[in-house]
């Protein structure tokens, strides 16, 4: 049983303040203008959510990934957009967390609690998406820094960040071990922004191209060892469960809306909420999001609990919130009717939110790959274990 | 002769048309036309004419109205083609003639060759005014009244989310005739009023999710007087006429859903075999594959049904009001499906304004919802089945 600890019940005041206060009155607007708005973001920072994640020696909140997913959560429950801008740039803090590199966390940490700089997390290219070992962009040893060209696309927070954690490729012979992790600073000398993309949804979230030409590196950005994007990307897998939080969010907010709606909403002469048929709309909806949370949560006390092998658990966390939130959305919509259709309630940005949350951070299908090979591996088993 | 039970097939001039259907469709209804025209959310007003002098629109009004004199299924079959192509073009193109079904069915020779004529050619959009903003589709408690002052109807009364409210040159207007009726769907008529009429005013309904080339619009009627020959049919027979005609255009839209569906599903597939993860064409993966069987199948499935609902009408075969409400129903829920599943084949590309999935996917939601929620197609099933 998931019961909230008075400090969580802090933290979760303390978000949801500022999603009422700061974020719901903007989030019509900032989506219909696909405007990511400065100014929300900069009471963010000076609200601490750029600093959530990072050590309490250096100034941050050092939150836990179950305090983490509550704040995201909470927060996605007012405006992906939002959660997403301050969700990408903790789960590109990751892996400098991990790393065990203190120069590189001395350098970048101050700067993210004084001066509020913002993170991106730059993987996929043209060519690998959910084949992110099959990066094309090089970073080639030239006289004690790396040389990196290439070209990122769909990244998040892409044209706001200050830095850039990026992959590229050191050792071209080495398939995936020849891939390594870099902190590239964003006023460097053939960095670029490149196309801004229009959207769906997460609009007020600016997602861009990144394009290094000769972009010259310092080897001690190298975040943790020389080809160690796999190793890497093992330690962050729990961290799907962020995405899987976010679309919790997302599906909470479309659902309180619908069951308000059918409260309200007079039809044949009786609220919408007693007719049978809605009613079981509504539970169906409910009973969807009530088990995601429940497994969300779940898996963040596994991973506070180093549960290994955690694979399995970290895909179904991703993958069946993300679900559970596309067919909620889509069903508040429904319930909602030609209300629902329109922008003047927020369900039916939030059906549009949701659809990414299926698709980034490794599409569901591959998440379904992960799980099944899980299974193939003997990795996962159903049945309590009794050690 | 062909008997009820024999399996369906398309006649050579129901092939020719779907051909023709199809041509059209390749060659005006393109992509960058329908980005052009849904971002600045306009009716594609030189498409349109185009399909007009080509016949297409009002296909099933009889010659003598600017028709080609055809059936239902013939309707079908090019919003079907055009649906197929583009989403929000097709919608916009198949409402072009909204509502003008009424008029066809069951207004006297004066009504359709005063409004029918224009309809063909080009030279008028139609409306149907049925749903009010606080009772939907709930036909016993309408509010718009019309009250007989002499040679005269004065009308009164809100319609709201009125599908091409805003571009009409003539709607057709449900009201409540009689306001002692038992039951009050006894006591209801309608009117066909003509754009610039005293006392109406139209105004958008507002910022939508989709179907952005088709216009909708809240309607006030204040003091609103028509002459008695814009009476359509007898006092008291508006509530069943709107019925029939209800049931003759959840014909329509199930085209339009099957069409969106059957487009998205071809885009997905041509897709699903240029594009390469872990060195195959995704199509080689089994996962998708059958992601791709299941939308196929859902796609044949709704096609064969409409086109049967669709025959069966044109047969003069009465009493298939719960087969229409099915079908309508069917075919929305299968293009909500496979257009959000087409969106996830595509993965990242497929979430971007560049590519029409996302478009699709944002339309295809609106089947679900106009003319009568799916909600109410399955009351009007439920009230069938305990008869």
């Amino acid at each position: 049983m998931f019961d909230l600890s008075d400090e969580q019940k802090r933290l979760l005041a303390w978000a949801r303040k500022f999603g009422e206060e700061v974020i719901a009155p903007r989030s019509a607007e900032i989506d219909l203008k696909q405007e990511f708005p400065v100014d929300v973001m900069e009471k963010m920072a000076e609200q601490g959510f750029f600093r959530v994640v990072i050590p309490k020696s250096y100034g941050g909140m050092e939150l836990n990934l179950t305090d983490l997913c509550l704040v995201i959560e909470e927060i996605a429950r007012f405006d992906a957009s939002m959660a997403i801008t301050f969700q990408s740039h903790t789960t590109s803090l990751r892996p400098l967390l991990l790393t065990r590199s203190k120069a590189l966390k001395d350098e970048i940490f101050p700067k993210v609690v004084k001066e509020n700089k913002v993170i991106a997390f730059a993987i996929t290219e043209a060519n690998a998406g959910s084949d992110s070992g099959a990066i094309q962009t090089s970073a080639v040893l030239q006289d004690g820094n790396y040389v990196l060209n290439g070209t990122k696309i769909y990244i998040t927070n892409g044209s706001i960040a200050d830095y850039v954690l990026c992959s590229a490729v050191t050792s071209p012979d080495k398939g995936h071990r020849g891939i390594s992790i870099f902190l590239v600073d964003a006023t460097s000398k053939g960095f670029s922004v490149g196309k801004k993309e229009s959207k769906m949804g997460l609009r007020a979230s600016p997602t861009t191209e990144i394009v290094f030409d000769n972009v010259v590196v310092p080897a001690s950005r190298m975040v943790g060892e020389e080809g160690g994007f796999p190793v890497l990307m093992k330690a962050l897998e729990a961290q799907r469960v962020t995405i899987g939080a976010q679309s919790l969010g997302v599906a909470v907010g479309a659902l309180e809306c619908a069951m308000q709606f059918a409260k309200e909403k007079i039809h044949f002469g009786k609220p919408l909420i007693e007719q049978q048929g809605i009613q079981f709309m509504l539970a169906d909806m409910v009973m969807q999001v009530e088990t995601a949370r429940a497994f969300i949560y779940k898996v963040t006390e596994m991973y506070e609990n180093k549960f290994e092998p955690i694979t399995a658990y970290a895909s179904i966390s991703k993958c069946f919130p993300s679900d559970v939130a596309m067919r909620v959305t889509t069903e508040a919509v429904q319930l909602m009717g030609s209300y629902g259709y329109m922008k003047q309630y927020p369900v039916e940005r939030m059906m549009r939110d949701a659809k990414v949350a299926q698709i980034y951070e490794g599409t569901n299908q591959i998440q379904r790959m992960l799980i099944g090979r899980a299974i193939q591996k003997s990795e996962y088993s159903s049945i309590y274990s009794l050690e | 002769m062909k008997g009820k039970s024999m399996p369906f097939e398309l006649t050579k001039e129901q092939r020719d048309i779907q051909k023709a259907a199809r041509e059209f469709a390749e060659g005006e209804l393109l992509p960058e036309v329908a980005l052009e025209h849904d971002l600045a959310q306009k009716f594609p007003r030189d498409i349109w004419k185009k399909a007009c002098q080509l016949g297409f629109i009002g296909i099933h009004f009889p010659e003598e109205f600017g028709g080609q004199g055809c059936g239902v299924l013939e309707n079908i079959l090019v919003t079907e083609q055009f649906c197929r192509k583009d989403s929000g073009l097709g919608i916009a193109l198949s409402f072009s003639d909204f509502a003008s079904e009424i008029v066809l069915r069951f207004g006297d020779e004066n009504q359709k060759n005063r409004f029918l004529p224009p309809i063909p050619k080009a030279k008028a959009l139609s409306a149907g005014a049925l749903t009010e903003p606080e009772h939907g589709c709930d036909p016993e408690s309408i509010s718009t009244t019309a009250k007989r002052e002499g040679s005269r109807y004065v009308l009164d009364g809100e319609k709201s989310f009125v599908i091409n409210g805003p571009t009409a040159d003539w709607l057709v207007v449900l009201c409540q005739t009689d306001s002692k009726a038992k039951p009050r769907s006894g006591g209801q008529s309608l009117f066909v009023v003509e754009r610039g009429a005293e006392g109406l005013k139209v105004v958008p309904s507002g910022e939508k999710m989709g179907m952005h080339m088709t216009g909708m619009g809240d309607i006030t009627f204040s003091k609103t007087r028509v002459p008695l020959e814009s009476r359509i049919g007898s006092e008291g027979s508006g509530f069943d006429r709107t019925k029939r005609f209800l049931e003759e255009n959840r014909m329509e839209v199930a085209a339009q859903a099957v069409g969106i569906a059957g487009g998205a599903l071809e885009k997905a597939i041509a897709y699903a075999k240029k594009r390469y993860t872990f060195g195959r064409p995704i199509i080689e993966h089994q996962g998708l594959q059958w992601m791709l069987a299941e939308m196929a199948t859902q796609v044949e499935a709704a096609r064969s049904f409409l086109y049967d609902v669709g025959s069966r009408f044109d047969r003069g075969e009465g009493k298939i009001g719960p087969q229409t409400a099915m079908v309508k129903m069917f075919a929305s829920d299968v293009a909500m499906r496979v257009s959000t599943d087409a969106v996830q084949v595509f993965g990242g590309l497929g979430y971007m304004e560049d590519l029409p999935l996302e478009r699709t996917m944002r339309d295809s939601k609106a089947t679900q919802i106009y003319l009568e929620t799916n909600q109410i197609e399955k009351m009007v099933i439920g009230d069938y089945l305990k008869r």
